[in-house]
C-alpha cells in the first residue's frame, strides 16, 4: 500500500490530486515517527487514542483496514473499497483526472 | 492484505474468544470476562454454580485435550490450527447439560460454544432445535444471537433470528434479533456481491454449502429494507445493548449501532457528498477534508499494524 501511494504522489505531483490519511494507531508519537521513517509524506488525520475505535472511523462506519474512498473535486464520493487492490484505484483516479482535463498514465 | 475487522462484529469476535477452543493461553483480559460471565448472579436456577462449573470444566477439558493434540502433531504450541481437533465429544457433553437444564441461564455459555465451534456437527442442528422449541421465550436467548449470526449463518439460524424479532415476548430480545437480522442481511449482500465477481466466485463458494448459497441469493433478491428497519430500531430500541462489553470497549447500544449504520447508508455511498472531517494531523495541526475541495482526494483509512 505505502509503495503504491508513494508512486501516486510521485506521478501526480503536479495534478489536482492528494492523498489524505485517517490514521488509526492509538499512539500519535509513535506513528508520527513511523510515518517519517517510512517517508509517508501525505497528511493524515489522527483518529485519536482509541485507535480503531476512534471518532472518525466510527463516523465513517469503517469495518476493515485499509478502507479507501475516492472523492472528486466537487466533494462527491465516487469510489469506495475495502482492501488495498490498486487496479480499481488507478483506473478511477485516471478517469476522475480526465474529467478535469488531465491525461495521465498510471500503468507501471 | 485485507483485514476484516468488522467493527460491528467486534462483540462477536470477543464472544467467540470466550467460547473458543484456542490452544494458546487466553489473554488475561478475556479470562476476566469469561469468569465474570460464568459467575453472573442469577435467581432463576436452583443450581447455578453447578451448571456453570460443569460447563466450564467440559470446555476446559476440551481445550486441554486440543492443546495436547496440537502439541503432539506439531511438536509445539501452534495458535491457528486447533480446528483439526474434533469438536463433537465436547459438543455432546455440553448438549446433555443444556437439555438437562433448559431453564438455567448458565447454559448460554454452552450453547454459544456449540454455535461457535461445532458448526458441522449434529449437535449444532440440535442446539438450534433446542433454541426454537425450549429456549425461544427465554430473555437469555438474546445472548446467543451475536454468535448465531457470526460468520456465514445457515438458513435455520437466520429463520430463528427472524422469528425472534417478531415473536419474542421480550422487547430487548426483539431489538437484538432485529439488529442481528440487519447484520445478517449485510453479510448476505456482501457475500453475493463478492460471489458475482469472477475472481472471487470459487473462493466464496467454498465458505458455505449450496443450500445456504441459494438461500442467500433469494434473500438478497428480495431487497431487504435497511433504512426503514434501522429507523424503526432507532426509534424503539431505547438503551438496550447488543451484547456484553468486551476487549475494553464500552458496550454500544443498539440505538447507537443503528444510527451509525443508517448514517452510512444515507451519506457514505458512491454519489453522495462526502461528510466533512475536521481533525488534527499527526503533528497536532487542525485541518478539514473540505480544505481540499477542487482536488481529487484519495482518503485512506490506515494503520501501521
Amino acid at each position: 500500500m505505502y509503495s503504491h501511494e508513494q508512486l501516486l504522489v510521485q506521478k501526480l505531483t503536479d495534478k489536482p490530486f492528494v492523498i489524505l490519511g485517517v490514521n488509526s494507531d492509538s499512539n500519535r508519537e509513535e506513528i508520527r515517527n513511523i510515518a517519517k521513517q517510512k517517508n509517508l509524506t501525505w497528511r493524515s488525520f489522527w483518529n485519536g487514542p482509541e485507535g480503531k475505535f476512534g471518532p472518525i472511523s466510527k463516523r465513517w462506519n469503517i469495518e476493515g483496514w485499509p478502507t479507501l474512498y475516492l472523492i472528486d473535486s466537487n466533494g462527491i464520493i465516487r469510489h469506495k473499497q475495502m482492501g488495498g487492490d490498486t487496479e480499481p484505484l488507478d483506473r478511477i483516479i485516471t478517469s476522475l483526472l480526465a474529467e478535469l482535463g488531465h491525461v495521465v498514465d498510471l500503468s507501471y | 492484505m485485507m483485514i476484516f475487522a468488522r467493527k460491528k462484529l467486534t462483540y462477536l469476535v470477543g464472544i467467540a474468544l470466550l467460547v473458543s477452543c484456542a490452544p494458546a493461553p487466553p489473554e488475561p483480559k478475556v479470562q476476566t470476562d469469561a469468569s465474570e460471565a460464568t459467575n453472573k448472579p442469577n435467581s432463576h436456577s436452583s443450581r447455578p454454580a453447578n451448571v456453570a462449573s460443569r460447563v466450564a470444566s467440559v470446555i476446559q477439558e476440551h481445550e486441554l485435550a486440543a492443546r495436547a493434540y496440537e502439541q503432539a502433531r506439531h511438536g509445539g504450541p501452534k495458535e491457528q490450527e486447533s480446528a483439526a481437533f474434533p469438536s463433537a465429544p465436547c459438543a455432546i457433553k455440553l448438549l446433555a447439560i443444556i437439555e438437562e437444564n433448559p431453564e438455567d441461564p448458565e447454559i448460554v455459555r454452552a450453547i454459544n460454544w456449540i454455535l461457535a465451534n461445532a458448526r458441522n456437527d449434529e449437535q449444532h442442528r440440535r442446539v438450534i432445535e433446542f433454541l426454537n422449541n425450549d429456549f425461544f421465550e427465554s430473555e437469555h436467548i438474546a445472548e446467543v444471537l451475536p454468535v448465531l449470526i457470526h460468520g456465514y449463518p445457515d438458513q435455520s439460524s437466520l429463520n430463528l433470528v427472524q422469528r425472534l424479532s417478531q415473536h419474542s415476548p421480550h422487547e430487548r430480545v426483539k431489538a437484538v434479533a432485529t439488529m442481528a437480522s440487519v447484520m445478517a442481511q449485510q453479510t448476505m449482500v456482501r457475500f453475493v456481491r463478492f460471489l458475482n465477481k469472477p475472481k472471487w466466485t470459487e473462493r466464496m463458494k467454498s465458505f458455505i454449502d449450496s443450500t445456504t448459497l441459494r438461500h442467500y441469493q433469494t434473500a438478497v433478491d428480495r431487497k431487504f429494507d435497511f433504512e426503514s428497519t434501522l429507523q424503526q430500531l432507532i426509534n424503539q430500541s431505547g438503551e438496550f445493548t447488543f451484547g456484553p462489553s468486551v476487549e475494553g470497549q464500552p458496550s454500544e447500544t443498539i440505538h447507537e449501532m443503528a444510527s451509525d449504520m443508517l448514517f452510512s447508508i444515507q451519506h457514505l455511498k458512491v454519489g453522495k457528498p462526502a461528510p466533512n472531517i475536521t481533525g488534527t494531523d499527526l503533528d497536532g495541526i487542525t485541518f478539514s477534508l473540505d480544505d481540499y475541495r477542487g482536488k481529487i482526494v484519495m482518503l485512506d483509512f490506515w494503520g501501521d499494524w
